[in-house]
């Protein structure tokens, strides 16, 4: 890297980078230490049904149609949000920068069939597409994630593709020939950590939209029915919509103050990586 | 004299939407040990993707680059790899040409690195060797490469360069991105490394008057062949080839200049198309000798000195023993 120290002063430059990182962090410490520091079951009927938030109750943010208690569905949802958000975007970043870096490098014939593959998982709606493969492999945390990656990994394909075909043209690379330096060690020394400035700038991004792809499926009850959701405590609250709003609104106050946060992350990393643009 | 790197008949060509573009046709060239050879040619004549192809950085179509007498076409990256130490390159813009995310010390010693030469310490103590032997101090080590200037990169590539202890180093316009007065210092570098050091050169360009300082050869080509060379640095003086010519009266001079007679326009119009080269002399087209035989018949590279060969129909030898061209004819044109 290049100036680590002067990286990180850019990054404080951003306003909105400051206030999405400190809402991130919350975010994060509350899935992490949440369930330690506040140990109710979110699927426990804590209260009367449909209770409205107020503190010193049994549920301080409230309870739903069945009793469960909100603040613990939301400290919960948290968790399964972040852990289908991190390892889906995870695993599309490893198959995207592969693909990429292969298709971009060797160019010719292995670009043309990777391309074509990556186009084949583009060209299907998204949401679709997980809807589908969650459908047909029952839905757990696991298959979520998996879903979302399969369909995200082409836009890193693409992205990587593009910036392997620029650098692979730079005399520095070149020169790495000239020395007799073997292809994988070009790949992996020289070319990928000049491109994984836009790579992790997408990833922010990706999380955010996997979050809310899950919280999508969830509010369709095509979520894990196992783990409390942010989406699907949406989905629950769906019905009292008009007389219990609470129970909508807070979770979806919490997915956007998530997505919200990433997104700002995700620019005051794009602005401080690439300084020069 | 011994040769370190001859070209026989090389042929490079690039696939291209309308057919092949024959980039370097039938080239041959010899570089000897502890000299330079210096390539001249306008843009698009070739010259690069030579360099390239000396490199194993272009396939080569046909022919053949010997490096002390080894066959390198037709080796694999993988067998070239015993080779590369020998044989390196000094590239033409030090604003590409080193890695911005990597400090300078690991720049230079990559290439042990890569060849498993000497222990970490080792490695370290020759990148300040050479550090010291290109003019940079041993602080710019820990620094990076935006924090140095043109010259000062180009430095750099060439103690990257000269890592591996090559025996020839490939310099493809190391000093047309730098600065008039960066120049000067850059050359006068390479010169005193081949004086200390031994290296060969294959000095490209596109600037007859960089090149007349340091060759002690000259190819010229035009549109992928070699119109003219010579080891005499007297040839340039008067070049026979009307190629030559017009580069050398292209060369802004501070005598024409003074005298009031600043080079006309000798050269007119623009080098033509790789992919449809004329028929006949490739010069042709925009040569003020020109006759109706270099329009039907390629001239071939023929001896007009003892130390000179053309590729030209009209050079005759003078009575002088010198290459001359027919200039009672251009008179009367």
């Amino acid at each position: 890297m290049i100036a680590r120290s002067s990286f990180i002063q850019r990054y404080f430059q951003s306003r909105t980078g400051v206030i999405g990182l400190i809402i991130l962090t919350l975010i994060i410490v509350m899935a992490i230490f949440g369930p330690t520091l506040y140990p109710v079951d979110p699927w426990d009927m804590v209260s009367r049904p449909l209770q409205w938030p107020s503190f010193g109750a049994e549920a301080p943010l409230g309870s739903d149609v069945l009793g469960r208690d909100v603040l613990s569905g939301l400290i919960n949802g948290a968790r399964v949000s972040l852990i289908i958000g991190i390892s889906a975007t995870a695993a599309a970043v490893a198959i995207g920068v592969t693909v990429g870096a292969v298709a971009g490098y060797f160019r010719g014939l292995t670009d043309d069939a990777l391309m074509r593959i990556t186009e084949v998982f583009q060209t299907i709606p998204n949401f679709l597409f997980v809807i589908v493969l969650v459908a047909v492999f029952r839905p757990s945390v696991f298959t979520i994630s998996a879903a979302i990656a399969v369909v995200s990994w082409p836009a890193v394909a693409r992205l990587v593709r593009g910036e392997f075909l620029s650098l692979r043209q730079r005399a520095f690379v070149e020169s790495c020939v000239t020395i007799g330096m073997s292809t994988p060690r070009i790949i992996f020394t020289q070319i990928l950590p000049n491109c994984i400035a836009p790579v992790i700038v997408t990833s922010s991004i990706m999380i955010a939209t996997a979050i809310l792809v899950e919280a999508g499926l969830s509010f369709l009850g095509l979520g894990d029915p196992n783990v409390m959701s942010w989406g699907a405590m949406i989905g629950f609250g769906r019905q009292s919509l008009r007389t219990s709003w609470y129970l909508t609104l807070i979770p979806g106050v919490a997915i956007q103050l998530t997505v919200l946060s990433i997104s700002f992350v995700g620019e005051a990393l794009n602005d401080s990586l690439n300084p020069r643009l | 004299m011994t040769t370190i790197l001859s070209c026989r008949d090389l042929v490079v060509e690039y696939p291209t939407a309308d057919g092949p573009l024959r980039a370097v046709d039938r080239v041959s060239l010899d570089v000897e040990r502890g000299q330079t050879l210096a390539l001249v040619g306008e843009s698009g004549c070739g010259k690069s993707t030579l360099a390239r192809a000396i490199m194993g950085l272009a396939s080569v179509k046909s022919g053949s680059i010997k490096l002390e007498g080894e066959e390198l076409t037709g080796l694999s990256q993988r067998e070239l790899r015993k080779y590369r130490p020998a044989i390196q390159m000094v590239f033409q813009n030090p604003y590409g040409s080193l890695n911005p995310r990597l400090s300078v010390g690991r720049i230079i010693e990559e290439p042990m690195m890569v060849q498993n030469i000497g222990t970490q310490a080792e490695r370290r103590k020759r990148v300040l060797d050479l550090l010291d032997r290109v003019g940079l101090t041993s602080e710019a080590a820990g620094q990076y490469p935006h924090q140095f200037s043109g010259g000062q990169r180009q430095r750099i590539a060439i103690a990257r360069a000269l890592a591996l202890n090559p025996k020839l180093i490939v310099c493809d316009e190391p000093v047309s991105a730098l600065d008039v007065s960066v120049q000067a210092q850059v050359l006068n570098l390479l010169v005193e490394l081949q004086r200390d050091l031994g290296v060969s050169y294959l000095f490209i360009s596109h600037d007859l008057a960089v090149v007349r300082h340091i060759a002690h050869a000259t190819a010229v080509m035009y549109l992928g062949r070699i119109a003219a060379r010579s080891n005499s640095r007297d040839f340039w003086k008067s070049p026979a080839h009307p190629y030559v010519r017009a580069l050398k009266d292209a060369t802004p001079s501070m005598a024409a200049i003074r005298d009031g007679t600043p080079g006309q326009p000798i050269l007119e119009g623009e080098i033509p198309s790789a992919l449809n080269p004329p028929a006949g002399c490739r010069f042709s087209t925009r040569c003020r000798y020109v006759v109706d035989v270099c329009r039907q018949t390629e001239p071939h590279l023929r001896q007009v000195t003892d130390q000179s060969w053309v590729a030209c129909h009209r050079v005759s030898v003078g009575a002088n023993g010198a290459a001359v061209l027919p200039e009672s004819e251009l008179i009367a044109d």
